[in-house]
């Protein structure tokens, strides 16, 4: 346990070291944050399209980030040799890799949290169509260059990693604006805590977090074998084919065993995509949401299965 | 009475084969051919060839990081894939191998949670490694500034965190300046006298000489020769005196007159030449001055290493 923990601890702590990630995240907030403005003219319909195309952010960037920093972290140090070291260690492969794939996907839970804080906030800015709440918004802008010259700060005065200040002070800024909001009544006598925030996108924001989950774990055991640009691309196949898997597929359902294959075996993007029960004002069922935290451990525990399979018939060189 | 039964050895191979394939599962380079090796326990061993004659092979399937094609291999009476026996290994490879972005402090805590080693014991040994590699006024710089030869002082204190049984050393005193490569050796000899088994390979065959108790030498995948240091180069057909040099020139001419005549060949009189380490480490020594710059080791061995302090087992 001792290994497996140290290992996910600086999984954790090199993915968000990685400037890909301050990148991923710094688009994935400011993209978010600035919605409300990109989309005032849409009929009245802005809320809706500011948290669809937030929570669709969340997804994209999550996976993406997910692939890449898990083929980084186990790939990458396969090829630099520091895979070598830590395994001519009392450390088994399977430990290795279960590590390297909850490391990842602990970074990236704050990551999730941000982004569900920034669509919180955005959905809020842009609820009043042609107007924008700044007592929402103010918050949500101010995080970013906050963050940056924190970052600059602790890097100048105490030689720490900029990405990495960086994307923690993201990840504790949102959250905490969102704070700051949620004590401040919407203008012109508006709701007060907690009527004044769309609570509800929570919930669906962490089912929209959960493909990132998968895809560390995926990247993990394809990175195994495949260079990182290769991991990154077959994991943006698959879960592409994943989410159109459904429509696709489904048709020849009942015709063709390759399609029933394909859908029991390609992740089902659209399991994790329930804004048309936002819309009818139900929100995400707890049930529904246990079952999906279940599909999503279960298919990453079964790629992680395979990968330490794989895993364990490679040499390191 | 009868004897206690010799340890088992600590590396045994048997007609060791490896041999890489291509892509299309094609052999492509035999590295390994039928090697009998073995590693007695104690025993300072040195592996040595030219480069590309398979010694890092070996040394990576002892590891099991790669795996034989053919043969057997044990390693401390297991295999090589255990993980138990892993616990008493040491390794350190030949490229430092470490993340740029820890500082060595943060690098020995990380390796010393591979190991399992009780918070308390690791903080302890850590300390000691960092004085002893001379590396404690940079314990919290990230290591990526290092030169090679810091960086290489703290792959070797990674590799006895655990207070070996086996030590694997890959080209050990690569990098190091001469100080840092007779502190290597002073090491070695101290883990061999303590019992512990000691593998090396390295290209510096004056090192190795220094050292080492039993070498075997690799070329082309095949096993040359393997055997005890001194059997191995012990010259029979020549002998040796050494003797104080006479004040006298003509007691030294009447002693080689002496030789002349009982062997009935004409002896070879020379001086014996000074080694170069000791001339350098004597000169350095004089000349050290407080607030010198560089790794300077500010103890000889950690104690624990040097079987000083009892510790409870992890």
């Amino acid at each position: 346990m001792h290994a497996f923990g140290a290992i996910a601890r600086l999984a954790a702590l090199e993915t968000v070291r990685r400037p890909v990630c301050l990148l991923v995240t710094l688009a994935t907030l400011a993209g978010t944050t600035l919605m409300p403005f990109f989309l005032h003219y849409t009929l009245g319909d802005a809320p809706r399209a500011v948290r669809d195309s937030a929570l669709a952010l969340l997804y994209t960037g999550g996976v993406l980030l997910a692939a890449w920093s898990a083929a980084e972290a186990v790939g990458g140090e396969l090829r630099r040799g520091t895979a070598a070291l830590a395994l001519a260690k009392p450390v088994g492969r399977g430990a290795y890799l279960a590590g390297k794939a909850c490391g990842v996907a602990l970074a990236l839970a704050g990551h999730a949290a941000a982004s569900v804080a920034a669509t919180l906030l955005a959905v809020r800015a842009g609820a009043v169509e042609w107007h924008t709440d700044w007592t929402a918004a103010g918050p949500a802008l101010a995080v970013a260059p906050l963050a940056l010259a924190w970052a600059a700060w602790r890097n100048r005065r105490h030689g720490r990693p900029f990405a990495s200040a960086a994307c923690g002070a993201l990840w504790i800024g949102y959250p905490l604006a969102l704070a700051v909001a949620a004590c401040r009544a919407e203008p012109a006598g508006g709701a007060g805590f907690p009527g004044n925030l769309d609570w509800a996108i929570v919930p669906a924001g962490a089912l929209a977090a959960l493909p990132s989950l998968m895809a560390a774990a995926a990247a993990a055991a394809l990175a195994v074998r495949l260079n990182t640009v290769a991991t990154v691309s077959a994991c943006a196949a698959v879960f592409s084919l994943g989410l159109v898997s459904g429509p696709l597929l489904g048709a020849h359902w009942d015709a063709s065993f390759p399609a029933r294959a394909a859908c029991a075996l390609l992740p089902d993007g659209q399991a994790f995509w329930l804004t048309d029960a936002l819309d009818a004002g139900r929100g995400v069922p707890g049930g529904y949401l246990a079952g999906a935290v279940a599909y999503a451990a279960l298919w990453a525990g079964a790629c992680l299965a395979l990968g330490v399979q794989a895993f364990r018939r490679s040499e390191i060189p | 009475m009868t004897a206690p039964p010799a340890s088992p050895p600590a590396v045994r191979a048997e007609k060791l084969c490896k041999t890489f394939l291509d892509f299309w599962r094609r052999p492509r380079v035999e590295a390994v051919r039928g090697v009998d090796l073995e590693v007695p326990s104690g025993s300072v061993f040195a592996l040595l060839g030219p480069n590309g004659s398979g010694k890092s092979t070996i040394v990576k399937m002892v590891l099991g990081l790669l795996f034989p094609t053919s043969g057997t291999l044990e390693v401390l009476g297991a295999s090589p894939r255990s993980v138990e026996a892993k616990r008493r290994i040491g390794y350190l490879p030949e490229e430092s191998r470490l993340y740029p972005q820890l500082t060595p402090r943060e690098t020995l805590e990380f390796h010393a949670r591979l190991f399992g080693l009780p918070r308390a014991v690791a903080r302890r040994r850590i300390g000691e490694l960092l004085a002893m590699t001379g590396l404690e006024h940079a314990r919290d710089r990230a290591v990526g500034g290092f030169s090679k030869g810091m960086a290489r002082r703290v792959g070797l204190a990674q590799a006895l965190l655990n207070d070996p049984d086996l030590v694997l050393l890959d080209e050990p005193s690569s990098g190091l300046d001469p100080q840092g490569a007779r502190q290597i050796k002073d090491l070695i000899l101290a883990l061999g006298a303590r019992g512990k088994t000691v593998v090396l390979t390295s290209h510096l065959l004056a090192d190795v000489e220094d050292v080492c108790s039993r070498i075997a030498i690799v070329f082309n995948g095949v096993l040359l020769a393997q055997g005890a240091l001194d059997d191995l180069l012990e010259r029979r057909d020549r002998t040796c005196l050494s003797f104080p040099t006479p004040e006298d020139p003509a007691r030294l001419e009447r002693a080689v007159g002496g030789v002349r005549r009982a062997l009935g060949c004409e002896p070879e009189v020379m001086h014996p030449r000074q080694a170069l380490e000791p001339y350098f480490l004597e000169l350095v020594r004089r000349a050290r001055t407080p607030g010198a710059t560089g790794a300077v080791p500010s103890a000889p061995l950690a104690p624990y290493l040097a079987g000083g302090e009892k510790e409870k087992d992890p």
